[in-house]
């Protein structure tokens, strides 16, 4: 058995509490916890003490054999370690539609062989399982553990159409198949960013008041990403083919902030193609009164939205709220934007920018924040136009089968060259360059990194936000959108 | 869900879209239809498509049109519309932006009410002087202006290059009521407002939209200040609920900051309000103030 000692963790620390706890010592473990602490290591120390054996609080083979003489381990059920990479700090899993591997570990078998384990779902929104790295996965997974604790993988992902709405309502279990008993378990997330004309009460509240907590009346970390978007950095992120890829990190960038503040939250999407009465309403996004200043419900969290340090936000509407906005081009034909000759796919699809993008950010009156490029990114459903905008480019990607960026088709060429439009540049503000060509400063630093994924890194390239779902880069963005599957 | 089923349906949506892709958005349709009435050509022009190869076609149009004093105002207001969108479709628009604003000037002077309110507010975004002047004198001398005072105000406060804040302060007392209330978003960031927003939080006479705006600017400027107001509101038993509801969500929102400030006076006028209070949005949001209290612990 694997020698534990202070500061291990895992269902074989939390056995050994477990069999403390019942040894009538002194020194009680606590809770069976599976953290090898301070308290842990004092009722060691009292029970090799009692046992005549070194008293140095690890539990190594001497002391594993006088434990198993007093019949640990002798209920017949396996040990096994279970690692899952989409871990967040506060041990939730966060998933999406992507597959994430589950690395398992055999540490006892306990007289089984073989070492079969049945993987299925915690709680209501289903999880599915596979042993390779696909998007076909089973609602349940029976696995042989290796006997000589070599590690085995599984991969876990979402259910497409089936995403959580808060945290923990989902999760996975591992049982022995043979005895049924549950050997490990751990509480998930599906995490996917939702049609915000759909959310659910929770989740629309936990995002504004994300967003709310990020804003900090004018003082917290979201003026960084106001100060991204302005005039003076206009080319870094329009008119040319990076348009997309540079707003796709821009979102990524915001998302993880406030996923930071509640790891439950997702970035909601506005379909500007259809109606949304919920978000224009007193208790999501407000609605203007007679001058376009927007009004919110007594006690939302966006009373107290400062930028560039002017209190509330200005938004006249030019459609009525629970209609849809006029011109802007559907979501059919959004993806039917074709190229012209010479070009490639990805280019003839980019022209979007105008329309349905910009004709988006126009639906709102004259003096609205949202519709001039310096002052969007004041407005927070600004945040939620380009989340939608996004998924169009995410949906347009799954359709064309077009995810990695070494195939031209993926992406297209600057017209003038420009740097941050080419695929191996780095981005700005991320990559902090302020030198010319580049604005002469970089708001915000580097990218925020998640304890989910390594990608993209700190300073991304363009190519980095192409494929978000990992499918030839190996680990995904760590987003989804709720209708758009992984093939 | 089948992938396969759903796939299939989303290719059958763009085959259908491509097909059925016309002529239709071509500048060549517009002018081609004089004889349409307003609303028809005003709806055609907003049905442009509009791509950054095309800029350069669709931009002195829309110039064109913006200018054509014969035109009507309807179409008008729709080729204004499009030029700013054209800002988001591609690098041409820069090389039109002059033109843009001098156009957009001239129709500040219009005979038309609607295009000269188009024009101010277009003009006040991208902080124009001549905007600027005209919308100071909607606020000091209103009977003449093109705007009303709200919407006056509201615009300076765009520009950066006025003192909005210096404008409103003396003459916070003689605003319309929604002009006091735009009136106190910009005084709500401005410091020497200080006292005025404490006074006005706390003035049972005053709307209560005006005073929930004063609290957020007293919030932003004095986080201290704010404590001890809402701490007054919130013991006493006249005030409204909504308020007061208001006042603990602000609370809650400033926790992160307010470690050296929020006093336990706070928190025991918080509790005093939700035991006295039967309103289920007070109760609601001091439930969520105390857990983000037990959170952040």
């Amino acid at each position: 058995m694997e020698t534990i000692r202070r500061g291990s963790r895992g269902p074989l620390v939390a056995r050994w509490q477990e069999f403390l706890g019942n040894q009538n010592l002194q020194n009680h473990p606590g809770a069976a916890d599976g953290i090898f602490g301070a308290k842990t290591a004092a009722a060691t120390r009292e029970f090799q003490q009692r046992h005549g054996l070194v008293a140095d609080g690890v539990v190594g083979p001497m002391t594993w054999a006088q434990a198993q003489a007093l019949g640990f381990g002798g209920g017949g059920v396996m040990i096994i370690e279970a690692n899952f990479e989409a871990t967040a700090p506060n041990g939730t899993a966060y998933l999406s539609w992507a597959p994430r591997k589950l690395t398992l570990r055999l540490i006892d078998a306990q007289g089984r062989n073989p070492a079969t384990v049945r993987l299925s779902s915690l709680r209501a929104i289903p999880l599915q399982f596979a042993v390779a790295r696909t998007a076909d996965g089973q609602p349940t997974l029976d696995i042989d553990l290796p006997q000589d604790s070599s590690p085995a993988e599984v991969w876990i992902s979402g259910v497409f159409g089936e995403a959580s709405t808060e945290d923990g309502d989902s999760g996975y279990r591992i049982n022995d198949l043979a005895s049924g008993v549950e050997l490990a378990s751990q509480p998930a997330m599906v995490r996917i960013r939702k049609n915000a004309n759909r959310l659910a009460d929770g989740e629309r509240d936990r995002f504004l008041q994300a967003m709310a907590d990020l804003n900090a009346s004018g003082t917290g970390r979201f003026r960084d990403f106001r100060d991204m978007h302005v005039d003076a950095a206009r080319i870094e992120a329009h008119f040319d083919v990076g348009f997309l890829p540079w707003h796709r990190s821009y979102l990524l960038d915001l998302e993880r902030e406030l996923q930071e503040i509640d790891p439950s939250v997702a970035l909601p999407y506005w379909r500007f193609d259809e109606p949304a009465p919920q978000v224009f309403s007193t208790d999501f996004m407000g609605l203007p009164n007679s001058v376009g200043r927007v009004i919110f419900e007594p006690g939302h969290p966006f009373e107290s939205w400062v930028t560039d340090g002017q209190l509330g936000l200005v938004r006249p509407m030019g459609f009525p709220p629970d209609a849809r906005p006029p011109v802007i081009i559907s979501e059919a034909d959004t993806l039917a934007l074709e190229p012209e000759a010479g070009e490639t796919k990805y280019r003839g699809f980019a022209e979007m920018e105008g329309n349905p993008h910009g004709i988006a950010h126009t639906r709102f009156s004259l003096g609205s924040f949202i519709r001039a490029i310096g002052t969007a990114a004041r407005d927070p459903l600004f945040f939620m136009l380009h989340a939608n905008v996004d998924r169009l480019w995410a949906k347009w990607q799954w359709l064309e089968r077009l995810r990695n960026p070494d195939d031209a088709q993926a992406f297209g060429t600057s017209d003038d060259n420009r740097v941050g439009h080419r695929l191996d540049d780095t981005m700005w503000p991320w990559n902090q360059i302020v030198t010319p060509p580049r604005p002469i400063s970089a708001p915000g630093g580097t990218l925020a990194p998640s304890p989910l994924t390594p990608r993209p890194g700190l300073s991304p390239m363009v190519r980095d936000m192409i494929d978000y779902q990992g499918i030839t880069a190996g680990d995904p963005l760590g987003f989804d959108y709720d209708d758009v599957p992984i093939e | 869900m089948d992938i396969k089923d759903y796939r299939k349906k989303h290719e059958d949506d763009v085959a259908q879209a491509r097909a059925s892709r016309s002529a239709h958005g071509a500048p060549e349709e517009f002018l081609g239809r004089r004889e349409a009435d307003a609303d028809t050509r005003a709806k055609m022009l907003c049905k442009m498509r509009m791509t950054s190869r095309n800029l350069g076609e669709l931009i002195p149009l829309f110039l064109d049109i913006l200018g054509n004093k014969s035109e009507a105002v309807t179409v008008r207001s729709a080729a204004l519309d499009m030029l700013s969108a054209s800002e988001f479709a591609g690098k041409a628009f820069a090389d039109y932006r002059p033109q843009v604003i001098d156009a957009v000037r001239a129709l500040a002077s219009d005979k038309s009410p609607t295009l000269r309110k188009n024009a101010l507010e277009y003009l006040a975004q991208q902080r124009d002087d001549y905007a600027r002047d005209i919308l100071t004198a909607a606020v000091t001398a209103p009977e003449e202006a093109p705007v009303d005072q709200a919407k006056a105000i509201q615009l300076l406060s765009l520009d950066d290059h006025t003192n909005a804040a210096d404008l409103v302060r003396g003459r916070f007392e003689d605003l319309s009521e929604t002009a006091k209330e735009e009136a106190a978003y910009i005084l709500g960031t401005d410091p020497t407002s200080a006292d005025k927003l404490s006074e006005v939080m706390v003035d049972k006479t005053v709307r209560e939209r005006l005073r929930r705006i004063a609290a957020a600017g007293l919030k932003a400027l004095d986080l201290q200040r704010f404590a001890e107001r809402a701490g007054v509101v919130l013991v006493d038993r006249g005030d409204s609920a909504r308020l007061k509801a208001a006042l603990v969500s602000m609370a809650q929102t400033a926790r992160p900051r307010q470690n050296a400030v929020v006093t336990s006076a706070l928190d025991s006028a918080v509790e005093t309000a939700r035991s006295r209070t039967r309103s289920k949005t007070l109760k609601s949001a001091a439930a969520r103030y105390f857990a983000a209290q037990r959170d952040k612990a």
